[in-house]
């Protein structure tokens, strides 16, 4: 139930129009809002345009790769409530969002959960 | 007579409280923190483009990547009239002092300054954001922009010559703004463009935040330079 309505969440933001100011997601497969990726956080940075954090985690063919996960811009996230301190190098987490249309391990990422289960959406 | 002078210095303050509180009455407020409301505000569609509109655009999509060649990527912001016309999710934040009024646009941190009931000067140097007059009509403010910049890309690609004429107002009992922007520019659309944009009042406790967009470019820099920034 809990991640039907952050599904939700993600589909109606996109399908609302949110405009990108910079970030225009185009590289990305707008149509899969829900694709996860779970692993460790190997790097991370809250900053604009947009936030960056390298993910270590499976690619698709199930090897170890470096995920470049792009992400809201820092203003944005403090609005939607993200605490930047509870989200660090080394802390497992699962990515959600928009996987690469090429099928490389990159995605850009709508919410993020923590091991603790705590959710940080749009 | 000094019985007669001081009813007349009463009138007289009388006089000037009725007149302060009329013009008070007669000119709006768009004071405050305003956030962008995309779903009732209108964006360029179908635009109306020369012939030389059309290529200068095409010619631009031409050559730069939708994604990898953005602009604000590179922390480049489009300008009037782009700026007042989204903004994504950034606030912007107006101030009204007796001759300006200042508008702090959080996004890419750009201020438009409008100086009120003044004249363009003749020889206007084309900045990003141009050169902004306005005038109060009732509880309109009316902004007159020249001196724009060109710009092939953003909400409305613009050659130097665009004019730009808007009319903010308070609507819903004050609680969002409405801004019709009237965007002629002979060279890049053969009839004007009329847009609205709308804005919804930020919470009491809302607050404008800086916008710092080029670490991230400063980080590439350093990269190349081998340098690793300390955690």
């Amino acid at each position: 139930m809990k991640r039907r309505v952050l599904v939700g969440m993600l589909s109606a933001g996109l399908l609302g129009g949110i405009a990108y100011a910079h970030h225009s997601p185009a590289t990305y497969d707008l149509a899969v809002t829900d694709f996860e990726v779970a692993g460790k956080i190997k790097a991370i940075e809250f900053r604009n345009p947009h936030s960056e954090l390298v993910l270590i985690a499976p690619d698709k063919n199930g090897k170890p790769a470096e995920w470049d996960v792009e992400f809201s811009s820092v203003n944005l996230l403090v609005r939607r409530g993200w605490k930047f301190n509870r989200i660090k190098p080394g802390d497992k987490v699962t990515c959600i969002g928009n996987p690469a249309k090429t099928g490389e391990p990159k995605m850009y990422m709508w919410a993020i959960k923590l091991a603790d289960g705590t959710v940080f959406a749009k | 007579m000094r019985r007669l002078l001081f009813p007349r210095i009463a009138l007289l303050l009388l006089g000037c409280i009725v007149a302060s509180a009329h013009s008070a009455e007669t000119r709006g407020s768009i004071a405050g923190i305003w956030f962008p409301d995309p779903t009732r505000s209108e964006r360029l569609r179908d635009a109306p483009y020369t012939n030389e509109g059309k290529a200068t655009v095409d010619r631009f999509r031409a050559t730069h990547h939708p994604v990898k060649d953005d602009p604000g990527a590179f922390c480049i912001p489009a300008g009037m009239p782009s700026i007042a016309l989204g903004g994504a999710d950034y606030p912007v934040e107006i101030l009204e002092t007796a001759n300006q009024v200042t508008m702090l646009m959080e996004l890419h941190q750009q201020v438009r300054r409008i100086f009120l009931n003044r004249q363009h000067p003749e020889d206007v140097f084309p900045q990003r954001n141009g050169h902004s007059i306005g005038r109060w009509e009732g509880n309109v403010l009316v902004v007159d922009t020249i001196g724009i910049r060109a710009v092939p890309f953003g909400a409305v690609p613009h050659s130097d010559e665009v004019h730009v004429i808007e009319r903010w107002r308070r609507i819903d009992d004050g609680r969002s703004l409405v801004n019709e922007l009237t965007i002629r520019d002979p060279k890049m659309y053969a009839k004007p463009v009329v847009l609205r944009q709308y804005y919804k009042a930020a919470d009491a406790d809302a607050r404008m935040m800086e916008y710092e967009c080029t670490e991230g470019r400063w980080a590439e820099h350093e990269k190349s330079l081998g340098i690793t920034p300390a955690p």
